[in-house]
């Protein structure tokens, strides 16, 4: 009976086992074997990948960096509106597409909607217009040309960008001081943040602000206490060259107003103290949104203002 | 009733156990195989159309090349051949273009594809455009559309480079993504079929152990028998393949052997006990003989002693001697003559006469001898010797009172002669009594020796050899009976005889 029992439970261990080992073979060749074995080579994208709108950033090489942030804060909140968001701008500086050509090449591609950056008032391009699609709604930015086909213009407002400019010198210069606007243009955006700065910093008494068209060999600056404030992005550029070059840089501070990289370089290597510009990414996701809004509601707000972004010299 | 696979696969034959074996492990070998070369054929066939997209890809750009060409031609020179090949290659194009993906993605490669999608369809839309304000000779119309059509192609041609530059990428790393797959798939095809060969060595040791074990078990116990030792036990295996046939077969060997022993043992035994017996009889035989040699060289001397002594009594006018000395010379006589012989009841009868005269001469009054004998002769042959003994050993006992009374009967049954010999002694003892059937029944001449009176002179021989010639005579074993007197005294021999015989 002992021997019987003894063979029946080997018999039933070899049998488990047997058992355990063919299960074992079939889910690692189930689990592991076709999974890791199995080729692809067609093209089976992700439909999750998939979006249902295009649009384009678009703009000059110029202002590339600019636009590659707006692109950055379009892209934050395109998965919301299942949208993919493409940036157009020329790949080199030799590559010289105008506006123009980079519109067409967006309407080539019959996007479903664009952002694209106004170098000018003056002369801007015109979208084509195609019989078997609808128009493309547009939202620009940088400079508002009136005559151009657009469903919103996302702009700064000159009266609080000074403001703002104002308490950023003020912070610098607690003690008092000298303030000296460069401004070369005579347009109404100059002069209205013009007014606005000095509105702002004439309650202070300890602070001297001049308007000054460019900055010249014969300009000589007192002590330490000295700001420069430019009120374009090419402005600021030609300041901090010809600053650097005419005084050492404890004596001054440049704000500037701009963001390009050109700019950037400037403030990393502290000839620009301080650069005031409109919030890139805070302006892509307001024109995805605004481009939204129109498309469901068929308007949208025509002019909108962007954020201001200040950003400081590590030194 | 509950299914036990055990049990199933052990009444199965080993034929059929072996051959399920050998067909599992066919299938495992034909799946491990079928599975590899669908395997190898399926990565060499994926790995063949790698660059198949590139290659499509390439068609593609070659069909918008010639769209263009053609559509060139016609605003240029406005041919029938061109205007046919803007179409046909278009058609081309759109066949291509329509398989492209057709919405944005954030796939890198899938967006691209979607952007030659949309400028394809740009550059279909504004080169219809142009071929057909050629066709309305509308030169402004054509100078701006032609002029869009080819931006448009611009950007198409240098779109697709950069699909084709992703996909070839693409492509290129997918390669070496399958090529080391294939290499994956080739190693775990050998680790599967290493485990299949494992279960197949396993399934055949199963197999072949569950076919050895009880062979082993058969092997150790046929070499017990063969030597001597049947105390082995038994396999009483229930199975019905061919090893549980060999079992029960050899079970039933066993079974015989241990029975045949028996037998042999239980022979033996009878014929050790039987050569006792034979040995015992040659000793009384050769007694017998030794005896009767001594008798028939007395009786001469003794007949002659005794016919001297009658013709002595003759003589001497002495009838009485003379003649109890002729009645105790027949007797003698009859007594050496007719041994080993059949005689009749008469002359039995006659014996007893003899016998009776002789005794009533020695014990005179003390003895009286009663017979009561029916008219008539009685032909059937007994056993010499048979009814003297009898009447010897009644007298005996008889003789034991002050006077002896014996009485010899012979009455006629239906199919019987029963002759009785009644005495009036104190009888015989029923131990004794069943000890003398006992003997005769075991064929011996000898009573046991504390059945035996310790005064007796005789061991119960002679009246024990009358019954036991009687029954070798007739074979049977109710001819002859001892019972209590007929008044309640003594001792009755009764004797039937076949009338017939």
């Amino acid at each position: 009976m002992e021997k019987k029992t003894a063979r029946l439970l080997k018999w039933t261990l070899l049998i488990i086992s047997f058992t355990a080992l063919l299960i074992f073979s079939i889910v690692f060749y189930a689990s592991f074997l076709s999974s890791r074995a199995k080729i692809q080579n067609k093209d089976e994208y992700n439909p999750a990948d998939t979006a249902l709108y295009h649009i384009i950033i678009t703009g000059t090489y110029e202002n590339q960096s600019f636009l590659k942030e707006v692109y950055d804060g379009a892209s934050k909140i395109a998965g919301e509106y299942k949208t993919v968001v493409d940036l157009h701008v020329p790949s080199s500086q030799a590559d010289k597409e105008t506006l123009q050509n980079l519109l067409d090449y967006c309407a080539f591609l019959n996007a479903d909607g664009i952002i694209i950056y106004m170098d000018s008032a003056e002369n801007p391009p015109v979208l084509l217009k195609r019989s078997d699609s609808p128009d493309i709604p547009i939202v620009t930015t940088g400079q508002f040309s009136p005559t151009m086909h657009q469903i919103s213009y996302i702009g700064t407002n000159n009266w609080e960008l000074g403001k703002k400019i104002a308490e950023e010198t003020q912070n610098y210069l607690p003690v008092g001081g000298t303030v000296y606007i460069i401004s070369e243009s005579a347009d109404s955006n100059s002069n209205a943040l013009i007014s606005s700065i000095q509105s702002s910093l004439q309650d202070n008494q300890d602070i001297t602000t001049t308007v000054i068209e460019k900055i010249t060999p014969e300009l000589a600056i007192e002590g330490r206490n000295n700001i420069f404030i430019s009120l374009t992005e090419d402005e600021t550029i030609l300041s901090a060259q010809l600053l650097s070059e005419q005084f050492d840089d404890f004596r001054y501070k440049l704000i500037g107003i701009g963001g390009n990289e050109v700019c950037q370089l400037y403030l990393q290597k502290g000839w620009i103290g301080e650069l005031v510009s409109l919030d890139p990414e805070k302006m892509g996701e307001t024109a995805i949104r605004e481009l939204f809004e129109y498309r469901t509601k068929g308007y949208a707000n025509s002019y909108i203002t962007a954020e201001v972004k200040i950003t400081k010299a590590q030194r | 009733m509950k299914f036990e696979p055990i049990n199933y696969i052990r009444n199965k034959s080993l034929r059929w156990r072996i051959m399920i074996c050998i067909g599992i492990a066919i299938i495992m070998l034909a799946a491990t195989l079928l599975t590899t070369t669908r395997m190898s054929y399926y990565s060499i066939q994926n790995l063949g159309d790698s660059y198949k997209s590139n290659s499509e890809l390439t068609h593609f750009s070659q069909a918008v090349s010639t769209t263009e060409k053609a559509m060139e031609n016609y605003v240029n020179y406005r041919t029938f051949e061109s205007i046919d090949a803007y179409y046909n290659s278009r058609t081309k194009v759109e066949d291509y273009y329509s398989s492209f993906q057709d919405f944005p993605s954030k796939n890198e490669v899938a967006h691209k594809e979607y952007i030659v999608h949309q400028l394809t369809d740009a550059f279909l839309y504004y080169s219809n455009l142009a071929i057909s304000a050629r066709r309305a000779n509308n030169e402004t119309e054509i100078s701006v559309n032609y002029k869009y059509a080819m931006d448009s192609y611009n950007y198409l041609t240098s779109q697709i480079l950069e699909l084709n530059n992703l996909q070839l990428q693409q492509n290129a790393a997918r390669y070496d993504e399958n090529q080391s797959r294939i290499v994956i798939s080739n190693t775990l095809s050998i680790i599967f079929f290493l485990v299949f060969s494992v279960m197949i060595f396993f399934v055949l040791y199963l197999t072949i152990t569950s076919i050895m074990e009880p062979l082993a078990d058969i092997s150790e116990v046929a070499h017990k028998v063969a030597r001597r030792n049947f105390d082995v036990p038994l396999f009483n295996r229930t199975t019905n393949d061919e090893i549980g046939t060999i079992c029960t077969a050899f079970d039933r060997m066993i079974i015989s052997i241990r029975e045949y022993i028996d037998t042999i043992w239980e022979k033996a035994r009878t014929e050790a006990e039987l050569k006792e017996k034979e040995i015992e009889m040659q000793a009384l035989y050769t007694d017998a003989q030794l005896r009767a040699l001594q008798n028939q060289v007395n009786p001469h001397f003794l007949f002659n002693t005794l016919n001297t002594g009658a013709q002595l009594a003759m003589m001497e006018n002495a009838d009485k001697t003379c003649y109890f000395i002729e009645q105790v010379a027949d007797f003698f006589r009859y007594n050496i003559q007719q041994q080993q012989r059949m005689v009749s009841i008469d002359e039995e009868l006659g014996l007893v006469d003899n016998f009776v005269y002789i005794m009533k001469v020695r014990f005179g009054n003390r003895l009286e001898f009663t017979k009561e004998i029916p008219d008539g002769t009685f032909p059937q042959q007994i056993p010499s010797m048979t009814l003297q003994p009898l009447v010897e050993n009644c007298i005996k006992h008889g003789l034991k009172n002050t006077k002896g009374k014996v009485t010899l009967k012979v009455e006629i049954e239906d199919k019987y002669i029963v002759i009785s010999v009644n005495d009036n002694g104190e009888g015989m003892p029923e131990k004794t009594r069943e000890a003398v059937f006992k003997a005769v029944a075991s064929e011996t001449t000898r009573l046991p020796q504390d059945v035996l009176d310790d005064n007796s002179t005789h061991n119960g021989t002679g009246l024990i050899s009358v019954f036991l010639r009687l029954q070798l005579q007739f074979h049977r074993y109710d001819l002859f009976d001892i019972t209590g007197g007929d008044n309640g005294e003594g001792t009755k021999f009764i004797i039937k005889v076949p009338k017939h015989v």
